[in-house]
C-alpha cells in the first residue's frame, strides 16, 4: 500500500502550486500579449491603467482577456473530467467522450445553428434573429448532460455502476449522436457549414466575458465537488474488498464523482464545443509527473489543463494569422505523438 | 404666465430644431435581425464580411477597408482586381476580430447567417448591418440598406431600378418563346444538389421564361435550405431542358453514372458550367453579371429555344 | 451460458433469404416514383419505357447490389473481429477502422484530386493504421474487451477531429465531404459497384472458405495451438481481411456504423452453437439491414433521400442497448 504523504503540506507541493501560480500567470500575459495584431506590453499595460486607445483597449479586454480567461477553465474543466474518469474506470483511456457528452451537445449545437432560424422566425421575413444563438451554450450543455444521464442509466447493471457496460453503452450512445449530428448536417446544414464545422472542432473564437460567466459557476462547483472526493476516491482506487470493509457507500461516491465529471465536461462543451484530447492527455501526464498521490495529480491537472488549452489557443490563432485553426484541432495533432508515446510504451 | 407659455414655446422649439436637424445628418437603419442601428453619419470605410459587402462597396464607390475571403482560394476572382491591397479578414464565418478592430471601420456589412452568432463582438467594434443574402428580394433590399448606409441612398435604389428594368427588357425578349426547364446544379459528390426557386440566381432564370425544375422551399421566406440533394432518378424524371453546372475543385462523379447520358439536356449538349458568382450574386456587381451569363449562354443563343 | 432456443438453421436461412429477396424487389420498386410490379418485370425482360428502364437498370439494381454486398461485408467484418479476438464488443466502428478509413479519403479528396480508383486503396491504408492504432494501445496481450473499446473510441476521436480540421479548410467542398461523412448509397452506381467488388468479394469469399481455422481461433488459444493452428498468423489473417472489407466499402459509401455490431450479435442468438454458420447468416443479415435502412432512407423523407449511416444509427443503436441489458454473454465478457 502506498504511503499517502501528498496531503501534507510539503516542500514539494508548495513550490508545485507556485510554479503553477506563476504558469498560469504566465500563460494568462502570453494570452493577452499575443495574437494577430501587435501589441507591446506599454500598450497592455496601457489598458489597465485606462490610458489606451479604443483599438487596444478593445483587443485585450474584449477580445484576448475573456478569450483566454475562458481556455484556462475549458483546460480545468476538461483535464478534471478526465481524471476523474480516468481514476473511475481504472483505465487510462478513459475521457469525456465516452460519456456521449460531446456526441450529445454537438447534436444540439448543429439543431441550435440549422433549426433555429426556422423555429424562431417570427411572421416578418426580416426580423430573422435566431435567439437559439444566445443561448447555445445553455442548449449544448443540456443535450450533453441528457446524453450523460442516459448513459449512465442506461449503463447500470441491476442497479450498480458496471464500467464495462456504461463504456459500451457510451459508445453505442455516442456513436448514435455523432450519425445523427453528421446527418442532420448533411440534410439541412448546406448553408451553415462551415459555421457548424467551427463548433464541431472545438473553438474558443469570439469567447466574451458571458462566457466566462456562464462557465464560472461550474468550475467553482467542479473544484469543490473535487476536494469532497479527494478522500473517497483514495479510497476507491483499493479494490473493492477492502473498500467494502472500510464501510465506504461506494455506489454513492462513484456516481457522485461521475456527476462532477459530467457536469463539469458539459459546460465545458457548452461553451467551446468538443475539445477532446484534454481530458485524455492531461490526466496522463499528471501522473507521470506527479506520481500516485491524487492531491499532486489533482493540482498538475488544473494547471496543465489550463497551460495546454491556452498555449494550443495561442498557437491555432498566431500560426496562419489572420485564419485560426480551433483550439480542438491543435489539441487533436498533439494527441497523435501522445498516441505514438503510448504505442511505443506497449512495444 | 405669459413668460412661461413663451419659454414653453422657446424649449419646445429648441428640442425640437436640433432634433430634426440631427436626423437629417444620422441614420437610422433596421437590419436582417431585425436590430436597429444608428449611424451619426454616412460611412466611408465598411468592412466587408461577406462577398455581398465588398461587392456592393465597390459598386457604391466605396472601397472596404477589409474583406473576408475563401482561404486558400483567395477573395473572388471578379472582385480582385478591385480589392487589390485590401487586407483579409479571413473566412466570413470567423473573420479575424482583432484585425477588424485594428482597421476601425465605421461600418460592418455582412451576411447573417454566418455572423450573427459573434454579433455583440462586431456591434463592439462598428454598428453592424447583418443580412439575408439568398433571394432576389433580399438583395434589392441589401443594396437599399447598404446605400443608406453608405450615404448612397439615390444611387442604390438607380442601381436596383437599373437591375429590375434590366430583367423586363430581357424577359420581354423571351416572351413569345415556349418555357424551358432548367436545373442549377451544384457539387461534385455523386448526387448533385439543386437550388430551390427562391435562390437568387434561379429566381432571376425563373423571372426570364427558365423554369427551375428544383422546386420551391414551403415557406420560401424562411430562405434555407438553400435547395436539396436531387437523385439522379428524379432528375432523369424531371428532365429538364438545361443544365447550369457552379464549379467545382473535382470532377463531378454524377456526370460519369451511366444514366447522365440519358438526360435530353446533356444530349442536346445544353450543360453549362457557370462561374462562382452565380452562388453569391446578391451584390450588385455579381447579379448584373449573372444577367450577362443568361444573356450571354441561353438567350442570345436561339438553338436554346427548344424546338416548338 | 446463452439460453436461447436454437432456431432450426434451416429456418433461419430460409427466412432471411426470403426477406432478403422481398427487400431486393422492394428495392427495385421504390425510389423517386413507384415502379409496378408488371413495370418491373416487363423491364426486366427487356421492355418498358426509357425512364423505367434507366431507373431500375442503371440506378436502382447496383444500388441494391451494393447495399447487399456492402451490409454483408460489414457484418462479415464485425463477426469476423469478434470471432478471432473473443470481443464481443468488436466491430469496425468501434476500433476506430471506419473513421480512420474515412479519415484517409477526407485528407484525399481534401488535398488531392484522385481518381476514384485510389479511394479504397487510401480507406484501405487509412483503416488499417486506426485499427493497429486501436489494437495495439489497448494492451496487445490482453485484448480486453473493454480496454479495446476505449482505445477505439480515442482513435475514433482522433480520426474524427482531425477529419475536422481537414474540412475547415477545404473550402467550399466542406459541405459534398460532410455529406459524404453522413454514408449514403444515393447515386452509387454500377462504375461504383464494379470499383468495390473486388475488394468484398474475394475477401468474402476467402474469409468463408477458412472457416475451420476461424472456429478454432474462438476458442482458447492453447487450446487452438494444440490443434496445430498458427494462430497469431490466423488471427493477423482475418483481421487484415475484416479490416480490408470494411475499409474498402466505407471509401464508397462513407461510414455506416452499426451493421457491424449487430448483425453478429443477432446471428449469434439464432445459430446457437453452429458456429460454421455464423459468417454466412451473419453476412445475411448485414445485408438485410443495409438494404432495408436504405428502403427506409429513400421514403421517409420522400422526395428527398436522408443518408443512411442515420438510418442504421438509429435503428441499431437502441437495439444493441436492448442487446446489451439482455444478453449475458455481452455484459460477463
Amino acid at each position: 500500500m502506498a504511503a499517502e504523504t501528498a496531503l501534507q503540506p510539503s516542500s514539494r507541493v508548495v513550490s508545485g502550486l507556485i510554479l503553477g501560480v506563476v504558469g498560469l500567470f504566465l500563460a494568462v500575459a502570453t494570452g493577452i500579449q499575443t495574437g494577430a495584431v501587435d501589441l507591446s506590453w506599454q500598450q497592455v499595460w496601457a489598458v489597465f491603467t485606462g490610458d489606451s486607445t479604443e483599438h487596444v483597449h478593445r483587443v485585450v479586454f474584449d477580445i484576448r482577456l475573456p478569450r483566454t480567461l475562458v481556455g484556462l477553465l475549458i483546460g480545468v474543466h476538461f483535464a478534471l473530467s478526465g481524471w476523474l474518469l480516468q481514476l473511475l474506470s481504472r483505465n487510462p483511456l478513459a475521457e469525456p467522450g465516452i460519456l456521449g457528452i460531446s456526441a450529445g451537445a454537438s447534436l444540439v449545437a448543429v439543431i441550435a445553428f440549422i433549426v433555429g432560424d426556422w423555429v424562431f422566425s417570427s411572421g416578418n421575413p426580416y426580423n430573422n434573429a435566431s435567439p437559439a444563438l444566445d443561448y447555445l451554450s445553455l442548449f449544448a450543455m443540456t443535450g450533453g448532460l441528457v446524453a450523460a444521464v442516459a448513459v449512465y442509466f442506461l449503463g447500470l447493471s441491476s442497479g450498480r455502476l458496471s464500467p464495462l457496460k456504461m463504456t459500451l453503452t457510451g459508445a453505442v450512445i455516442a456513436g448514435m449522436l455523432h450519425a445523427l449530428t453528421t446527418g442532420t448536417l448533411a440534410f439541412w446544414g448546406h448553408a451553415h457549414t462551415e459555421l457548424v464545422a467551427q463548433w464541431l472542432a472545438g473553438s474558443l473564437y469570439g469567447a466574451k466575458w458571458n462566457h466566462l460567466s456562464s462557465l464560472l459557476p461550474w468550475t467553482i462547483i467542479g473544484l469543490a465537488g473535487v476536494g469532497l472526493l479527494l478522500r473517497p476516491l483514495k479510497v476507491m482506487q483499493l479494490d473493492d474488498e477492502h473498500v467494502q470493509t472500510l464501510g465506504l457507500p461506494l455506489n454513492r461516491w462513484r456516481a457522485f464523482a461521475l456527476l462532477i465529471a459530467t457536469l463539469m465536461a458539459a459546460s465545458a462543451v457548452g461553451v467551446a464545443g468538443p475539445v477532446g484530447f484534454i481530458g485524455l492527455l492531461i490526466p496522463h501526464i499528471s501522473r507521470k509527473l506527479a506520481g500516485p498521490g491524487l492531491s499532486a495529480q489533482l493540482l498538475l491537472c488544473v494547471v496543465l489543463g489550463a497551460l495546454l488549452t491556452v498555449g494550443a489557443d495561442v498557437v491555432g490563432r498566431t500560426l496562419f494569422s489572420p485564419y485560426e485553426v480551433p483550439v480542438g484541432v491543435v489539441s487533436a495533432i498533439l494527441g497523435v505523438p501522445f498516441f505514438l508515446y503510448l504505442l511505443s510504451r506497449q512495444s | 404666465m405669459f413668460d412661461f407659455r413663451n419659454l414653453a414655446i422657446a424649449l419646445l422649439f429648441a428640442l425640437v430644431v436640433p432634433a430634426v436637424w440631427a436626423s437629417d445628418q444620422s441614420i437610422e437603419l433596421t437590419d436582417d435581425r431585425g436590430a436597429t442601428m444608428r449611424l451619426s453619419t454616412a460611412a466611408t470605410q465598411p468592412a466587408a464580411i461577406s462577398t455581398f459587402g465588398a461587392d456592393v462597396s465597390l459598386a457604391l464607390g466605396v472601397v472596404p477597408v477589409a474583406v473576408t475571403d475563401y482561404g486558400l482560394q483567395g477573395v473572388p476572382d471578379y472582385l480582385s482586381d478591385q480589392l487589390k491591397g485590401v487586407p483579409t479578414l479571413g473566412p466570413r464565418h470567423q473573420p479575424n476580430l482583432e484585425i477588424l478592430s485594428k482597421l476601425s471601420p465605421d461600418l460592418v456589412i455582412a451576411i447573417r447567417r454566418y455572423t450573427e452568432k459573434d454579433g455583440a463582438h462586431l456591434e463592439s467594434i462598428a454598428p453592424l448591418l447583418a443580412l439575408d443574402l439568398i433571394s432576389l428580394s433580399d438583395s434589392l433590399r441589401a443594396v437599399e440598406l447598404a446605400g443608406q448606409a453608405l450615404g448612397a441612398h439615390e444611387k442604390a435604389i438607380k442601381l436596383n431600378a437599373h437591375f429590375l428594368e434590366r430583367i423586363d427588357e430581357l424577359s420581354a425578349l423571351r416572351k413569345e418563346k415556349p418555357a424551358t426547364t432548367i436545373a442549377l446544379l451544384t457539387s461534385g459528390s455523386e448526387t448533385p444538389f439543386i437550388y430551390y426557386e427562391h435562390f437568387l440566381a434561379t429566381a432571376l432564370l425563373g423571372k426570364l421564361g427558365f423554369n427551375s425544375i428544383g422546386g420551391a422551399l414551403e415557406n420560401p421566406e424562411e430562405g434555407i435550405p438553400l435547395g436539396y440533394r436531387v437523385s439522379l432518378e428524379a432528375l432523369l424524371e424531371l428532365n429538364p431542358d438545361i443544365i447550369l453546372m457552379l464549379p467545382t475543385s473535382r470532377q463531378r462523379a454524377f456526370t460519369m453514372n451511366p444514366v447522365w447520358p440519358y438526360l435530353q439536356a446533356v444530349q442536346n449538349d445544353r450543360v453549362f458550367e457557370v462561374p462562382h458568382y452565380w452562388k453569391e450574386g446578391a451584390g450588385p456587381i455579381a447579379r448584373e453579371r449573372i444577367l450577362d451569363d443568361i444573356e450571354r449562354l441561353l438567350l442570345n443563343n436561339p438553338e436554346n429555344s427548344p424546338e416548338t | 451460458m446463452a439460453n436461447h432456443p436454437n432456431v432450426p438453421l434451416y429456418r433461419a436461412y430460409g427466412t432471411a433469404f426470403l426477406i432478403l429477396a422481398v427487400l431486393f424487389v422492394l428495392g427495385l420498386m421504390a425510389g423517386s416514383r413507384w415502379v409496378s410490379p408488371s413495370s418491373l418485370w416487363a423491364v426486366l425482360n427487356g421492355g418498358g419505357d426509357i425512364l423505367t428502364k434507366v431507373s431500375v437498370m442503371e440506378l436502382r439494381l447496383p444500388r441494391n447490389l451494393l447495399g447487399i454486398l456492402g451490409g454483408a461485408a460489414l457484418g462479415m467484418a464485425g463477426a469476423v473481429m469478434q470471432g478471432v479476438t473473443r470481443n464481443p464488443l468488436a466491430s469496425p466502428g468501434l476500433t476506430g477502422v471506419i473513421a480512420s478509413a474515412a479519415l484517409a479519403v477526407v485528407s484525399l479528396r481534401t488535398l488531392a484530386n484522385p481518381d476514384a480508383f485510389w479511394l479504397p486503396l487510401m480507406a484501405l491504408a487509412g483503416g488499417f493504421l486506426g485499427g493497429a492504432l486501436t489494437f495495439v494501445i489497448s494492451g496487445r496481450r490482453q485484448l480486453q474487451p473493454e480496454r479495446v473499446v476505449l482505445a477505439g473510441i480515442a482513435v475514433t476521436s482522433l480520426a474524427t477531429a482531425v477529419t475536422t480540421g481537414l474540412l475547415l479548410v477545404s473550402g467550399a467542398e466542406a459541405a459534398e465531404l460532410y455529406y459524404w461523412l453522413a454514408g449514403s448509397l444515393m447515386g452509387r452506381g454500377w462504375v461504383q459497384l464494379e470499383l468495390v467488388l473486388p475488394w468484398l468479394v474475394l475477401p468474402m469469399a476467402a474469409l468463408l472458405a477458412m472457416h475451420r481455422p476461424f472456429k478454432l481461433l474462438q476458442l482458447d488459444d492453447d487450446l487452438a495451438l494444440a490443434m496445430g493452428l498458427a494462430v497469431g498468423r490466423w488471427r493477423l489473417i482475418f483481421l487484415l481481411l475484416a479490416l480490408l472489407i470494411a475499409a474498402a466499402l466505407v471509401a464508397f459509401t462513407g461510414p455506416i456504423v452499426f451493421i457491424g455490431l449487430v448483425a453478429p450479435h443477432i446471428a449469434k442468438r439464432m445459430i446457437g452453437s453452429e458456429i460454421k454458420h455464423w459468417l454466412p447468416l451473419t453476412a445475411l443479415l448485414g445485408a438485410l439491414l443495409l438494404l432495408s435502412a436504405d428502403i427506409l432512407a429513400r421514403q421517409l423523407a420522400f422526395p428527398q433521400e436522408l443518408p443512411v449511416g442515420m438510418l442504421t444509427a438509429l435503428i441499431g443503436a437502441p437495439w444493441l442497448i436492448y442487446l446489451l441489458n439482455t444478453k449475458t454473454s455481452v455484459r460477463s465478457a
